[in-house]
């Protein structure tokens, strides 16, 4: 320990002995270590945190696919989950989910929230205790008892100030009471803080009553113990064509899809973060040989020391505890500095992350950030840092001879052979790394060139955005809702500094999507599973306008076009090649 | 001095009487070959030679005759081309690094021309350096480090750095250092090289009272005057040896 010290206070004076060295290794290991605490950060809530749910692993989430229609990941209708979970063996649970919006009034200003609708089972399907009250009782899924809800723990801190009382309280849901049951633990959050649900309700349903046609929900399953994915897809291939038999009515192209739900959330994402993860890890790696070729030329004028060092009786492994030492301790003040880089990034790439930023595709902006695994990492990566670095200077002790440096007039910096090759070494692998780099970044920033480049089909150049979910309880048919939007969107299209306003039922490129089947005139319908299919949207007269979306051939929208009217609708090009490559769709 | 040496450990121990002792140092037949791209370079050729214990013995001749080539291989700082050598009859020629490392450490003291003091460390530190490699207990240390710094009255600069000393004074903490382990064998390359004929002549008087004291000391000096202090002056020329001389007066007690 005494003289690890003695090797710590000798390592400073060092570091201030060459303060231009020590100054421009710090910076240097501080950007190739900050750069790796930041992205591990986003790795780290990305891919490695766990889910607050019990045995996550287990968890897999079941998808309707559609080959017709190019769907990986469709919504289930309930029905359905109630057969599967008749029918299959390789879950311990299933339970359905959607999400739904709900205005929330009463104690405070109303407010619009996401929560879930969900089956009886679920939170006990997903491990979670509520930390008050209780789940959800597979009774109150009958209809007439589900007005029950569970409270997220957020939403109890904010709305309602953290009161236990609140269990067995009636709130004002979509203007209907709902009595709280249940509040979930802190940290619960199946889908990330960009779209956490802050409460849930059951479903309620007579079986009866349930359409097969209502793809809605989204399945959740808690795999047995033992079985992998694999036997629960191969299980599910089974029970799906066995339905299919016994309801012809169902689309018998469709299929199913078991992934694990953790993998579901961050599909895309995973292979991009590595990639990123490999980038930065490259980045510390050219780093390494930089300080090192640094250190090399630095202790070319220590040579006659560390000469003196063995002269007197240091051996190898001393020398090398000492050049060690001074290696750490300048990469861990490096990786010290490294975090507050990594903090300043972090909390700027947060706020670009954050639910109103324009990315979405990380759930959990709010878990990226410098926690102790992080700064465990960081530690980690420090001190491989310091090692791998000191390897190079190491050799080029070890290997100088020892008198010639000891004599008067003796080199007392080493320009040797050794050494040379050594830094010349130490070059050709920095600059093999950073052709490396420099080919990725080249590569990674032609495809972002390319997609910004990329025609969307609208211009998005001055469009802001905004969501309205009108409750059923007032809103319940179409006239309603299309009153409420003409006054709206006239109001909105008044405001100064407004050009265009208009509505769509979802926005494009957020995954929201609907589908439907049409017959064309003239033509023979299409087998089951071979049908005529598109995505659509339901949009105002103004929408393509506003939009900047062109209109290539025919008309626009016009007021005129309504319920009385003859049905209309636009498509696009995509779609007339498809369904019209050597007609004119215009009329049809 | 002569009781600190005794103190060595089993190993090499103080022989009754000189005529029984081994051979402090004996070298056969050691030769020593520089290699460069296209040239052989013979620094040593066809080296005999014996140092008693507690003998003092210069090595003298002109420069490049291998007289500092020699005092390295003597230190285990190089190897010899060939030949034999031996430190106490112990074969030490071919001994491992770490091996010639823990010698170099508790058998030889270096004191160099020029002086080889570690700028970053205080002349404390520099003198505490061979027994911190020694894994010495702390206050041991200090004890060891403090008595010598003392004997060769550095002791109120213990604090300084070398750089804040004249070359005198540095010379005499790099003495320092070389007795703090306490070695068998002190070989000195060029001590007063670097220093006025003042210094110099303080640096021998040292050197001197230590072999009084028992040391066994092999020094490399061009200078006449002072090679004459030793027992013994081995002559090189051409890394031969070509005169042994005995000097006018003995100067072991």
């Amino acid at each position: 320990m005494g003289e690890l010290w003695q090797d710590l206070k000798f390592g400073c004076r060092i570091l201030i002995r060459y303060p231009r060295f020590a100054t421009v290794a710090i910076l240097m290991l501080a950007i190739g270590i900050g750069s790796n605490a930041a992205i591990f950060s986003v790795m780290n809530a990305v891919l490695l945190r766990p889910l607050p749910i019990s045995n996550p692993d287990r968890v897999v989430l079941i998808w309707e696919t559609d080959p017709n229609r190019g769907v990986q990941r469709g919504t289930v209708a309930l029905p359905e989950v109630l057969d599967w979970r008749e029918q299959t063996h390789v879950f311990d649970e299933l339970s359905a989910y959607r999400t739904l919006f709900f205005t929330l009034t009463g104690n405070s200003e109303p407010e619009q929230i996401y929560g879930g609708q969900v089956s009886a089972n679920f939170f006990h399907l997903l491990g979670v205790n509520p930390i008050l009250g209780r789940g959800f009782l597979t009774e109150e899924q009958q209809p007439g008892n589900e007005q029950v809800t569970i409270l997220s723990y957020g939403l109890w801190q904010r709305r309602y100030g953290a009161n236990r009382a609140i269990i067995g309280s009636a709130i004002a849901l979509n203007g209907r009471s709902y009595v709280v049951v249940g509040v979930t633990p802190p940290g619960f959050s199946l889908f990330g803080s960009t779209r956490d649900d802050q409460l849930w309700v059951p479903f309620a349903y007579q079986r009866a009553d349930l359409d097969r046609l209502d793809h809605e929900v989204t399945v959740f399953a808690r795999l047995k113990d033992g079985i992998p994915v694999a036997e629960a897809q191969a299980e599910m291939a089974v029970v799906l064509a066995r339905l299919k038999q016994e309801y012809p009515n169902f689309d018998q192209r469709n299929g199913v899809r078991v992934v694990r739900f953790e993998d579901d959330l961050v599909r895309g994402l995973g292979p991009a973060v590595i990639l990123l993860m490999i980038a930065v890890a490259l980045l510390l790696l050219i780093v390494c040989a930089n300080v090192a070729n640094l250190t090399l030329a630095r202790n070319a004028v220590r040579e006659r020391e560390m000469a003196i060092r063995a002269a007197v009786g240091a051996g190898a492994g001393r020398i090398f505890r000492q050049i060690l030492t001074e290696s750490l301790l300048l990469a861990l003040i490096g990786g010290g500095l490294g975090i507050l880089f990594a903090y300043v990034g972090l909390t700027v790439l947060r706020a670009e992350l954050a639910p109103e930023g324009v990315y979405r595709s990380i759930r959990h902006p709010d878990w990226i950030g410098i926690d102790g695994t992080v700064l465990w990492f960081t530690l980690g990566v420090s001190l491989l840092t310091g090692v791998v670095f000191a390897m190079a200077p190491a050799f080029q002790i070890f290997r100088a001879a020892l008198h010639d440096p000891l004599k008067e007039g003796g080199r007392g910096s080493s320009g040797g052979r050794r050494s040379r090759l050594l830094r010349s070494a130490l070059v050709v692998c920095e600059v093999a790394v950073s052709l490396i780099l420099l080919v990725g970044a080249g590569l990674l920033s032609r495809s972002l060139v390319a997609l910004l480049s990329e025609d969307m089909g609208f211009n998005p150049a001055h469009l802001l955005t905004m969501q309205v979910w009108l409750p059923q309880w007032r809103y319940a048919s179409g006239g309603p809702v299309a009153s409420f939007y003409d006054q709206l969107l006239t109001q909105v299209n008044q405001l100064p500094g407004v050009k265009s306003a208009s509505a769509v039922n979802f926005l494009p490129l957020t995954g929201w999507v609907d589908y439907c089947n049409f017959d064309i005139a003239g033509r023979a319908r299409p087998p089951s599973g071979q049908e005529f299919t598109s995505q659509f949207r339901v949009v105002d007269q103004r929408y393509l306008a506003t939009m900047g979306v062109p209109i290539k051939k025919g008309r626009d929208f016009q007021s005129y076009d309504g319920p009385n009217t003859a049905g209309v609708a636009i498509i696009n090009e995509a779609l007339a090649r498809r369904y019209w490559p050597t007609e004119d769709p215009i009329g049809k | 001095m002569k009781a600190e040496l005794a103190a060595r450990g089993p190993a090499w121990p103080t022989p009754a009487s000189k005529d029984l002792a081994p051979a402090a140092i004996r070298l056969r037949n050691l030769s020593k070959v520089f290699f460069t791209d296209e040239l052989e370079t013979h620094a040593l050729s066809g080296i005999d030679l014996e140092i008693q214990e507690g003998e003092f013995v210069s090595v003298a001749g002109p420069s490049g005759c291998g007289k500092s080539t020699l005092l390295s291989i003597l230190g285990l700082l190089d190897s010899p081309t060939a030949g034999e050598y031996w430190i106490h009859s112990k074969a030490v020629a071919n001994l491992s690094i770490s091996e010639r490392t823990r010698i170099r450490n508790r058998e030889i003291g270096f004191i160099f021309q020029a002086f080889n003091l570690i700028g970053d460390l205080t002349v404390f530190e520099n003198v505490e350096l061979p027994l911190t490699y020694r894994s010495m207990p702390a206050g041991e240390r200090k004890q060891r480090v403090m008595e010598v710094l003392e004997r060769v009255e550095m002791g109120r600069r213990a604090k300084h750095y070398p750089a804040q000393l004249s070359g005198g004074q540095q010379q005499r903490v790099a003495v320092a250092r070389a007795l703090a382990g306490q070695p068998a064998i002190l070989l000195a390359d060029e001590p007063t090289g670097n220093l006025d004929s003042k210094n110099s002549e303080a640096v021998i008087a040292l050197l001197r009272q230590l072999h009084r004291e028992g040391a066994t000391i092999c020094m490399v000096t061009h200078d006449p005057r002072y090679a004459s202090t030793a027992e013994r002056t081995i002559h090189l020329l051409d890394g031969r040896v070509v005169e042994v001389a005995a000097a006018a007066r003995a100067t072991h007690a």
